[in-house]
């Protein structure tokens, strides 16, 4: 691997990391949605500093002789996984949310029957304190 | 015994009218519940001349299936012993409630659907659509073990153990008529079909145009899968709660 594609790799995993800190401190992410970010941003800062350790696991257990394909298939893995994590969050969050504009309806509701039963009650309670 | 009407209606202005007329005409003792699914008309309005309770979506909540939860939540909350879908297009005839009633009254079923396929009277819907509700009910009445002749009707009746179910047990979105029919039958509902009349909606054109009914019929056929592999969780937690 050149020289060129590694610190391209180290200096974009920087930034990667730097705003996935940023977006934890400023509360723009929760963490349970940046740990794989995370991962991602330690996944390119490492390709630098572990490049021989991924050659070797490239050539000798997956059997591919090309080292660079492994950071593809890993970057393409890593998307997946994470485009179907994100799948069956927007699934939960749909039944929230269903459930939300039924159960402020059904508020909204009372809260019209409850005005409607104030005068009502404005006007008996003179007559109950005499 | 309590029982509630749904209306279910979405920038329905014009065909409202008659139908809470009809309803109010025809009344044998039960509550009628508008429930307006985001509409941009005035919709709420007419529910509000008529002095009949509306539930107002503060946005459209995704077809009919959106409007089943509330009626559902609501009926859970105020102890009705019977829900009723009612269509706010004028397809359904008020007179005909008691045919989808009576079975749940009668202690036969908890989930009584008011099919216009039986007696074949009344409007029948569009070709396109009798093609997809043909391949539905097949699938169904197979896994029901009974015959299924029109699984998409809105014009159903629950018990109180569907009620339950849904209004306060199960917290997921509900899909279509075919993901409620089965995970009703799932949780231990008997499920009845009787016949009834409809007739064509008066104003307005239906929500399903040729593509989206093609589509509905793509995801339809997900969600029968869907429903099979949500067999054991439904089990689960009506055992949770014994029915």
């Amino acid at each position: 691997m050149g020289l060129k594609i590694k610190v391209l790799a180290f200096i974009i995993g920087l930034i990667f990391f730097g705003f996935v800190l940023r977006s934890l401190r400023k509360n723009v992410m929760r963490p349970s949605y940046a740990f794989l970010w995370i991962c991602m941003s330690l996944f390119l800062l490492s390709i630098s500093v572990l490049e021989p350790l991924y050659k070797w696991i490239s050539v000798n257990i997956i059997g591919i002789v090309d080292a660079r394909h492994i950071i593809y298939i890993a970057l393409i893995g890593f998307l997946l996984v994470y485009v179907f994590y994100l799948t069956g969050r927007i699934s939960q969050m749909s039944d929230q949310i269903q459930i939300l504009i039924s159960q402020t309806s059904i508020l909204e509701q009372e809260i019209k029957d409850l005005r409607k039963q104030e005068p009502a009650e404005k006007k008996r309670t003179p007559e109950t304190n005499n | 015994m309590k029982i509630l009407v749904a209306v279910i209606a979405f920038n329905e202005e014009k065909n409202l009218p008659f139908v809470l007329e009809d309803l109010q005409t025809h009344n044998f003792g039960y509550d009628i519940l508008l429930i307006d699914n985001g509409s941009i008309d005035n919709t709420r309005r007419v529910g509000e001349k008529y002095g009949v309770k509306t539930l107002t979506h503060c946005i459209n909540s995704g077809g009919p299936a959106g409007t089943v939860r509330s009626y559902f939540l609501y009926a859970y909350k105020y102890g009705y012993d019977i829900v009723c879908q009612f269509d706010g297009d004028g397809q359904h005839i008020a007179s005909e409630l008691p045919n989808i009633v009576e079975p749940i009254l009668k202690g036969e079923a908890d989930y009584v659907i008011g099919s216009r396929f039986i007696k074949k009277e009344g409007f029948q819907s569009t070709p396109i659509r009798r093609v997809g509700i043909y391949l539905f009910n097949k699938i169904d009445s197979y896994i029901l073990g009974i015959p299924i002749t029109d699984i998409t009707s809105g014009f159903r009746a629950y018990g109180r153990r569907v009620i339950r179910f849904f209004g306060h047990y199960y917290k997921h979105e509900i899909y279509s008529t075919s993901h409620l029919l089965l995970l009703s039958h799932f949780a231990g509902a008997r499920i009845k079909e009787v016949p009834v009349r409809m007739r064509e909606r008066m104003y307005g054109s239906s929500e399903f145009t040729p593509m989206r009914s093609a589509s509905y019929m793509i995801k339809g056929l997900i969600n029968v899968i869907g429903s099979l592999l949500q067999r054991q969780q439904v089990r689960r937690i009506v055992e949770s709660y014994g029915a």
